[in-house]
């Protein structure tokens, strides 16, 4: 089965071609995630108007932005797909701007995540995220590095309370660092790709998982 | 180093307590009992049941020369609302 070859994340400095079907395939990947993100997010804005707590907000603006920009990729990744035959360069410029894109919505929002999980006396926290992430090692190297403190917290977290619903978010928060891992090692085999696309399902699967626990009577 | 801190109790968390005292007694509590099951002082527990009854989580009612306070669905449904707002702050660590 023959497939055409089409470069993949074009940010990269090594460029590594990928079968076609692999834009479908991330494409419905990152519906799902945009999917549960939104799940997310307006729950967690549900329970800040309840009791307008500050982190609450922030937890539901963090996944709004995630969805978002997973969004935008879902709709660059099944165009280019669609349109793939063309091999048309405007396409794969397209996918880079909504791959710039996503990258900023992500990191604004893995911040919030580190803020939220920051201790009180903490909370004046700045950060300079530097520009050079508008690549695709920059970008994962910042991500783990932020996800890496969430993480961190979150597996603090399920040792204290030691409730399904803390494990399920350290579990898809140890997803979601395997996916950046795997991706930052894209270029030493194609395959990576797909595992790291694994682990996004099976971290985004968790938190909706968490989620129908939580919202079941 | 991660530290742990105690939580001081939100207005939300209080209103919770205060109704599922309520709920607890058959929907129907007394002041006192509200008062030492919150543990809370006399003036911050009026100051919170009055908030409570001018938005519809609970009624004010007398009975044989004593004050009663009833649950409403608002208030039922409140608590039901809020267990689920303390699993999800739960599972992500947030203190509410």
């Amino acid at each position: 089965m023959a497939f055409n070859l089409l470069p993949i994340l074009p940010q990269t400095q090594v460029v590594t071609l990928v079968p076609e079907w692999f834009y479908l395939f991330s494409g419905l990947v990152y519906l799902l995630v945009f999917a549960v993100s939104m799940l997310v997010s307006y729950f967690s804005f549900k329970l800040y108007r309840i009791t307008s707590s500050k982190k609450q907000g922030m937890l539901s603006l963090a996944f709004l932005l995630i969805g978002i920009g997973f969004a935008i990729i879902t709709a660059t990744s099944i165009f280019t797909y669609q349109q793939s035959q063309s091999l048309d360069q405007n396409i794969f410029n397209l996918n880079t701007d909504a791959y710039n894109v996503y990258y900023i919505l992500s990191i604004v929002a893995y911040l919030f995540l580190v803020m939220i999980n920051l201790p009180k006396q903490d909370e004046r926290f700045y950060l300079f995220v530097p520009v050079w992430f508008i690549s695709d090692i920059g970008f994962h190297s910042v991500a783990l590095l932020l996800l890496f403190y969430v993480a961190l917290r979150s597996v603090y977290n399920f040792f204290k309370v030691k409730s399904e619903g803390a494990f399920l978010v350290m579990f898809a928060f140890l997803m979601i660092i395997l996916f950046h891992v795997f991706l930052l090692l894209m270029p030493f085999g194609i395959e990576l790709y797909l595992f790291a696309h694994v682990f996004l399902i099976a971290g985004f699967l968790s938190l909706l998982a968490m989620l129908i626990r939580v919202t079941r009577k | 180093m991660i530290e742990e801190r105690i939580e001081r109790r939100t207005k939300a968390d209080i209103f919770f307590d205060i109704l599922r005292i309520v709920q607890s007694e058959g929907g129907k509590a007394k002041t006192t009992r509200i008062l030492y099951g919150a543990n809370l002082s006399y003036t911050r527990m009026k100051k919170h049941i009055d908030y409570l009854i001018q938005n519809g989580f609970l009624e004010k009612t007398q009975h044989n020369g004593s004050t009663f306070f009833l649950i409403t669905e608002r208030g039922l449904s409140f608590i039901q609302e809020f267990r689920k707002v303390k699993k999800f702050s739960e599972a992500f660590g947030i203190s509410i």
